[in-house]
């Protein structure tokens, strides 16, 4: 039973950082990015091959993190000039490419094969039957920091340009904000986030493919932002928490219903699928939308 | 490969992929948004064809009667969902149709499984051809999408409806001025749409196997098609497809050891042909961000 | 003649071969308020673009300050002192009128992600200062008691208080107005015009404004431009203005007719 839990809690922590990160872009500075996978896998991957060629774990997740920033910021250039909808489709094709070239170039990534025998972290010094409870610790202290980090960021006067070009790209750029350069930096942090829970998950599983990067998993996480709240990054806590028991719980559902696995799989996308059409239709801004800031007489703005 | 060879395979991937652009790009320019569920209308399509067939019916009336019921689909999808966000900004309706396409693709997963099909009977016969192959299916292919987008040109320079369709792309504010009843036209606008994607994607069955990976593996591309074309452009959708066509099929043909630093013959693997699509598209928007023939802009 | 604060050169645009400009040229003297008019689709909206950045233009020049800005990025020119305001007010649906005004304040510490999360102390005083300025902003023009607001939620009439606002948070010594009376009531563009005249008066701000209420030219403005067009038509005074035959019979010829 605490095997169970534990392993809710870690990857209830995992996606909370992937989360955070794609409402941080998406939420609170307007930035579509529907190529998530994409920057998961490179933090996986990234972390993973450094790991099994000796590397330190914390260095892997920290290059894992870093370079899905680097190719987040990356997929900003063409954001100049393009309409969020040429946008949209170019980080879903993006996303397509990585996976083609985990699954191609086997000379790195061993192919459809993936990675086998990750290390995890902290099991030469917890001792056995702890390691577990300690990866879940580590994932939510990581989690608790990256949140707290990005609410700094969110009520500082970056996160006001954000919120601006969110708003009106123009009212940003006709009051002197350096519109490009804010949206290149939003989709780098975005990024960094989405690698470091990548390469927690590789860390976490300690095998991965590229059978673990398909399109689905952009839009589960995108179902878990919009669950919890556009804009509100503690609710995205929430949408992980409701979306991750929902897909493991129908596991065992099998035991009761006597229903083809198979088939019970493709009805929990249909439920996920037809939760992001409700919540678009219904709840645009989610089950706890971004709370307006108040200032009351004598608050600092950048106070708290 | 020799260059017949290429041609006719590009010529028949642009049949099977222009049926699908077109749509797309006409989504676009009346709505406004990128249809990321459009190529899950190909692969409803492409199921519908086969359970028709399957069910004791001739080929030849199980894909239009899959297309027309997809059409049907389509226009009922529009009105449970589209319809409910019409005035909704962009980004809203993106994230509407990414959502869409995961409930379509499983909900025939749910129902015909994951494995794979083709279609019974469809034993093709291949002829040579100026030096290459050409089997009696892709001939079949593409007369039967040349066909169809004849008859889709005429719709729309010839009858009321496509000049209602494009009074309502160019301006649909003055459209509904002049007292075009525009969610008339929008759902017909879906039936057609819906009906052309399903054409194409029981054709792409037709051509290799129908698996549920079919929506997804086209859709790409058939952005790539639309946005090549200029977005709004319905016959720049289909030259689109041609020019995808043909890049996917040369670049994958290529002898690239011609590059400096290559040692031997070099050939682009044929696990990266769904990228050759998305690279041509970027190339393209970082060169000529409104395509390489003008449509209406994509504002 | 000192240099006038900006100064547009012949300044001429054409979209797919439609004149939109040709060969406009403009003074505004610094401290001055300067309006400009025309019938619609003679092209004002179009120089407000080419001037403030947010359209490349194909010929002549533009000058803030003596400095030619043609072809800089709009949020560049905009640092230079030149802020334009918008037509449809640009209304922020989830930022409230307090946060628009924060946001507007040019220099800020802490608008780059790293000065965020390290200079805390320093981003905390000078924000204080700021809300301090903001608020006092407000006041004057009357929009304290909506500061929380979404300014999505405001009237068009205060939507245009807010777009001055930050235009003055911005520190803009030039701020172009883009039909500010437009959808306001009579009793606001009163206060209008008189806080755009204080502004001037105390805060020595130069304004360039689009109008099509002649009270509001009148009463506001100390010079005025008509463009015609895509071209000059006149200039001078309100009062000489109106009484430009060519100016009655292109501009004010219909109402002009309807009144006499």
């Amino acid at each position: 039973m605490t095997d169970i839990v534990l392993y809710f809690a870690t990857m209830i922590g995992i996606y909370t950082i992937a989360a955070i990160g794609l409402n941080f872009q998406y939420g609170i500075a307007g930035l579509i990015n529907f190529g998530v996978v994409g920057f998961f896998a490179i933090g996986a991957y990234t972390s993973g091959l450094l790991t099994l060629a000796g590397a330190p774990v914390w260095a892997g997740l920290l290059a894992g993190s870093l370079v899905a920033g680097m190719v987040s910021a990356l997929i900003a250039l063409p954001t100049q000039r393009l309409n969020v909808h040429y946008w949209a489709i170019t980080t879903v094709g993006l996303a397509e490419v990585i996976r083609l070239i985990l699954l191609n170039e086997d000379w790195l990534t061993r192919g459809s094969f993936g990675l086998v025998g990750i290390p995890r972290p902290l099991d030469a010094i917890v001792p056995a039957g702890y390691q577990t409870a300690a990866f879940c610790a580590l994932v939510w202290a990581l989690a608790v920091i990256c949140y707290l980090a990005l609410r700094l960021l969110v009520s500082s006067p970056f996160g006001r340009v954000l919120k601006a070009v969110r708003e009106e790209n123009d009212l940003a750029l006709s009051l002197g904000k350096p519109v490009f350069s804010i949206k290149v930096r939003a989709l780098a942090i975005g990024g960094l986030l989405i690698g470091l829970a990548g390469a927690l998950y590789a860390h976490y599983l300690t095998f991965i493919s590229p059978a673990d990067f398909l399109p689905t998993v952009t839009i589960i996480m995108w179902a878990m932002v919009m669950i919890g709240g556009r804009g509100n990054l503690a609710a995205s806590v929430v949408g992980v928490a409701v979306v991750t028991v929902f897909l493991n719980s129908t596991r065992f559902l099998k035991d009761v219903i006597a229903l083809d696995p198979q088939m019970i799989a493709s009805l929990r996308m249909v439920v996920i699928g037809l939760l992001i059409m409700a919540i678009v239709v219904y709840r645009p801004d989610g089950l706890f939308p971004e709370r307006k800031k108040e200032f009351a007489d004598g608050d600092t703005p950048a106070g708290r | 490969m020799n260059l017949t060879q290429i041609l006719i395979n590009s010529l028949v991937r642009a049949s099977e992929l222009g049926l699908i652009a077109m749509g797309v790009t006409l989504v676009f320019s009346l709505l406004r948004f990128a249809n990321f569920a459009h190529g899950e209308l190909a692969l409803i399509g492409a199921y519908l064809a086969y359970a028709l067939s399957a069910a004791g019916l001739d080929l030849w009336l199980a894909i239009p009667l899959g297309a027309v019921a997809t059409g049907f689909i389509a226009v009922a999808i529009d009105k449970a969902l589209f319809a409910r966000v019409r005035t909704a900004p962009g980004l809203v309706l993106l994230v509407a149709s990414m959502g869409l396409s995961l409930f379509l693709k499983n909900v025939v997963g749910a129902i015909w499984g994951t494995k794979s099909y083709s279609f019974e009977g469809s034993l093709a016969r291949s002829f040579s051809f100026a030096g290459g192959f050409v089997t009696s299916t892709q001939v079949i292919i593409l007369v039967v999408s040349v066909i169809a987008m004849l008859c889709f040109h005429l719709l729309l320079s010839h009858t009321r409806l496509g000049r209602a369709m494009r009074a309502l792309a160019d301006d649909s504010e003055l459209a509904r001025a002049r007292g075009i009843r525009v969610e008339a036209i929008i759902s017909k606008v879906w039936f057609i749409v819906g009906s052309y994607a399903a054409l194409g994607g029981a054709l792409i069955g037709l051509e290799t196997v129908i698996s549920l990976e079919l929506g997804y593996s086209v859709i790409l591309p058939a952005f790539a098609a639309a946005v090549l074309g200029g977005i709004g452009s319905v016959h720049g959708a289909m030259l689109g497809a041609l020019i995808i066509g043909l890049a996917e099929n040369i670049v994958l043909a290529i002898d690239w050891s011609f590059l400096p630093a290559t040692s031997g013959p070099l050939y682009i693997d044929t696990g990266y042909k769904l990228a050759v699509a998305f690279l041509v598209m970027v190339a393209v928007l970082i060169l000529r961000p409104r395509g390489l023939f003008q449509g209406t802009s994509g504002d | 003649m000192a240099t006038p604060l900006l100064a547009v050169e012949r300044l001429s645009k054409s979209f797919s071969g439609f004149h939109a400009l040709q060969d406009v040229s403009l003074e505004v003297g610094e401290g001055s308020i300067v309006g400009l008019v025309g019938p619609n689709g003679c092209g004002k909206s179009t120089l407000f673009n080419c001037v403030s950045g947010f359209l490349p233009f194909d010929a002549g020049q533009v000058r803030f300050r003596g400095t030619p800005v043609g072809g800089m990025a709009p949020h560049r020119i905009a640092r230079l002192g030149l802020v334009r305001t918008f037509q449809n007010g640009h209304a922020t649906k989830r930022m409230t009128v307090l946060e628009n005004m924060l946001m507007a304040a040019g220099g800020q510490t802490g608008e780059l992600p790293l000065q965020a999360l390290l200079r805390r102390p320093a981003i905390r005083m000078q924000q204080t200062a700021l809300l301090g300025r903001a608020r006092e902003i407000l006041e004057t023009l009357k929009l304290t008691r909506v500061a929380n607001e979404y300014a999505g939620n405001l009237s068009g009439g205060q939507q245009k208080l807010l777009a001055l606002g930050r235009a003055v948070m911005c520190d803009a010594d030039l701020i172009m107005l883009d039909e500010p009376a437009a959808g306001v009531n009579p009793t606001l563009v009163r206060e209008f015009v008189s806080m755009v005249r204080d502004l001037r008066d105390r805060s020595g701000k130069t304004f360039l404004i689009i109008e099509h209420d002649m009270k509001f030219i009148s009463g506001a403005c100390d010079h005025v431009f008509v463009l015609s067009a895509g071209r000059n038509l006149s200039s001078g005074t309100p009062a000489q203005v109106q009484r430009d035959p060519r100016v009655l019979e292109v501009y004010l010829g219909k109402r002009h007719a309807a009144v006499a």
